[in-house]
């Protein structure tokens, strides 16, 4: 009889010790307090859940996130830059996600983000882009109306002209060079797209950057640089707050650096301009942060749940009210009525709507390197735009054979 | 005889946690990853080949690899020099009778080394941005300032992390000159200055061949870890504009931590071992001390 109750008392440990499913979650978005909060309410809602958070910095989250999967000892959940998706992808580090994407697929935007060799493979959690921000003040100075931002290039151009002549340290235009990222995210690629072009082929296998509508983008870019302030997007975000710059493509986290930093500064922010009033659209440059599960995840399924829950509409509102450069990928998230306190975010969430990510290429890392060198080449050095691009193309339609 | 032996074990047993470590931690990556350099392991695809050479023959065919090489080869030059010549200057001037608060300026000389370098560099990168210091300098004595941070041209780029890392390097040698300088007997001095000879002969005569070993151990170790610059690459420019700050050991990063071509990187990694090991014979070499 002993023996029996030691033994239920012995099983009854092990269910309470082991019950509970514990899960892994790497990501960037949410501080401690943050995750505690929103992570708390989860494993409230899912008692038989257990989820640790592992809180990654921008800086080495990539290569921590590699080292753990080569050590075999990568987390359940994790926090993806959509950039980085093919990457995992074609290394085969993380799972399929087709058959819940397709159950929920109208629920969401973002989908492209995910997309690599037709098949999903992470989930849209939070969207962001770049949008035109611009100086009131000096557009007055300049004898341009401050209500009607630029919405062609022609008028951009005109406007970038009409600043720059104000001042020796005045410039019209801001333009990201000498970094890895910025040259081409804002916002030469998605000028190229903006004018119905693409870099790549749709089946990615062939360069399309020596094409007359990139070649017409490029020449309209390097025009536009004459008048332009070129340097880094921390630079350019600092010129801009001391009144110094006219317009500039920025993410929506400048909307309180600038705000905090710089409160004299009247400004506001508008859809980046199309080609012209016919044709073109006003495309942006998509970033997404995306939620997978990594292949080595010891519990998928419990894996999912947190991300459904994460993907909820009331949960990533609460990220982006703490952090409000990134939005909701819900459909419809923008009848929260945080937005009508916030009508710059508003434009951003507007924009969103034509915003695209990188073509999601495992050589992708590689390609937008030759692409930030070409157009460094063509608005830092003046270069030749033909001979540039039919270079650079030759360079990526190697990459692309291989 | 026997004695002899017994204690060696007992080393090995007391040295044992340290030589497991040293083992598993040290020697066990730097051979893995030569076995590694002859595949094509991605780095998280635990699958890979055997690929024999290829991936040195690549190197040899790789722009951008050779780019970095050649940048790192103008990062040594050109630091080297200035880093050893300035550091044993103000070694020289801490070092002499005359200069008063030397406790003060061997603080404020060593302060950089203490100070990590991505926050160095961090400080740095608003220093050389477009408003920043120096282009505000240049406009002060009236010259054409860049209009663009000096970290974004590809003109300048590479010469800017040049400067800020003689300026943040040159401390720590200045130490290294220091003990050097105060190892050498005062005896040789008052022997010397009682024969008559002048300040020049002294320096040339006595002071600097008693500095050799003290100047080949500064310049092999600023050689290797030159070699090796990552930090301030990383933090600053990426490598960028145009490649025009790529070097070796941050090519060998993005290869590795973003391409997934941890074979390759592998190769990169020996090529720049078999470079650093050749001037380091080199150098031991020309700088052979004989005291």
């Amino acid at each position: 009889m002993k023996k029996l109750v030691l033994v239920v008392l012995l099983s009854m440990l092990l269910v309470f010790a082991f019950g509970k499913t514990k899960i892994t979650f790497w990501g960037f978005m949410l501080d401690d307090e943050s995750s505690a909060k929103i992570l708390g309410e989860f494993m409230k809602e899912n008692p038989d859940i257990e989820v640790e958070y592992v809180q990654l910095a921008w800086s080495n989250g990539f290569d921590k996130i590699v080292t753990s999967i080569a050590a075999n000892n990568a987390p359940d959940v994790v926090e993806l830059g959509n950039t980085w998706v093919a990457n995992f992808a074609s290394q085969d580090a993380i799972l399929k996600m087709d058959n819940y994407a397709s159950k929920v697929k109208d629920k969401y935007f973002g989908w492209d983000s995910v997309a690599y060799n037709d098949h999903y493979w992470a989930l849209p959690w939070l969207l962001g882009t770049r949008a035109l921000f611009f100086n009131l003040d000096l557009f007055e100075k300049a004898g341009l109306d401050p209500n009607n931002p630029p919405e062609t290039w022609e008028e951009l151009y005109d406007a970038a002209q009409k600043i720059d002549s104000l001042g020796d340290d005045i410039y019209g235009f801001g333009m990201c060079a000498g970094e890895n990222f910025s040259p081409w995210q804002q916002w030469f690629l998605p000028a190229v797209w903006g004018n119905e072009a693409s870099i790549l082929s749709k089946d990615m296998k062939k360069s399309l950057l020596y094409s007359t509508k990139v070649i017409e983008t490029a020449k309209f870019y390097q025009a536009l640089s004459k008048y332009s302030l070129k340097t880094k997007q921390a630079d350019l975000a600092k010129a801009f707050g001391e009144g110094k710059l006219g317009m500039y493509v920025s993410g929506a986290w400048d909307i309180s650096g600038i705000e905090s930093n710089y409160p004299n500064i009247l400004f506001d922010v508008a859809l980046l301009p199309k080609p012209n009033k016919w044709s073109g659209y006003h495309a942006s440059f998509a970033g997404a942060e995306v939620l997978a599960v990594t292949k080595q995840a010891k519990n998928k399924e419990a894996a999912l749940k947190l991300i459904e829950y994460l993907l909820r509409s009331d949960v990533a509102m609460q990220v982006t009210k703490l952090v409000p450069s990134v939005f909701p990928s819900v459909v419809g998230a923008d009848k929260d009525p945080w937005f009508e306190d916030h009508p710059m975010h508003q434009v951003f969430y507007e924009q969103n709507k034509y915003a695209k990510p990188a073509p999601s290429h495992p050589q992708w890392f590689k390609i937008q390197q030759y692409l930030t060198e070409a157009i460094e080449k063509i608005v830092l050095e003046n270069g030749d735009v033909e001979n540039t691009l039919r270079y650079y193309n030759l360079k990526i339609q190697q990459l692309l054979n291989h | 005889m026997k004695k002899h032996k017994k204690y060696n074990i007992e080393t090995l047993i007391l040295l044992s946690p340290f030589l497991i470590i040293f083992l598993i931690f040290g020697v066990f990556p730097i051979v893995y990853s030569f076995f590694m350099s002859f595949t094509d392991y991605s780095g998280i695809n635990p699958h890979y080949n055997f690929i024999g050479l290829s991936n040195y023959i690549r190197a040899f065919h790789d722009e951008v690899f050779l780019i970095a090489l050649k940048n790192t080869f103008i990062f040594v030059l050109g630091t080297i020099p200035f880093t050893t010549t300035f550091s044993l200057l103000l070694a020289l001037l801490i070092n002499s009778k005359y200069l008063p608060l030397k406790d003060l300026f061997k603080a404020g000389f060593f302060l950089p080394s203490v100070i990590s370098m991505v926050v160095i560099s961090t400080i740095w990168t608003y220093l050389y941005s477009a408003n920043g210091f120096f282009n505000n300098m240049m406009k002060l004595f009236g010259m054409n300032a860049l209009g663009t941070s000096w970290l974004a041209s590809t003109k300048t780029a590479l010469l800017s992390i040049m400067i800020m890392d003689i300026w943040a390097a040159i401390g720590y040698y200045t130490i290294l000159f220091l003990a050097g300088l105060q190892g050498i007997p005062n005896e040789v001095y008052e022997a010397a200055s009682i024969d008559g000879a002048s300040k020049k002969q002294i320096f040339f005569n006595i002071t600097l061949p008693l500095l050799k070993p003290t100047l080949f151990f500064i310049i092999s170790l600023n050689t290797i870890r030159s070699f090796q610059i990552f930090a301030e690459i990383f933090t600053m420019t990426g490598g960028g504009p145009s490649n025009s700050t790529q070097t070796v050991v941050h090519y060998l990063y993005q290869t590795s931590f973003r391409q997934f071509d941890m074979g390759y990187a592998s190769a990169l990694a020996y090529i720049l071992m078999a470079i650093i090991m050749f001037f380091t014979i080199i150098q031991k070499r020309l700088l052979r001390s004989d005291i």
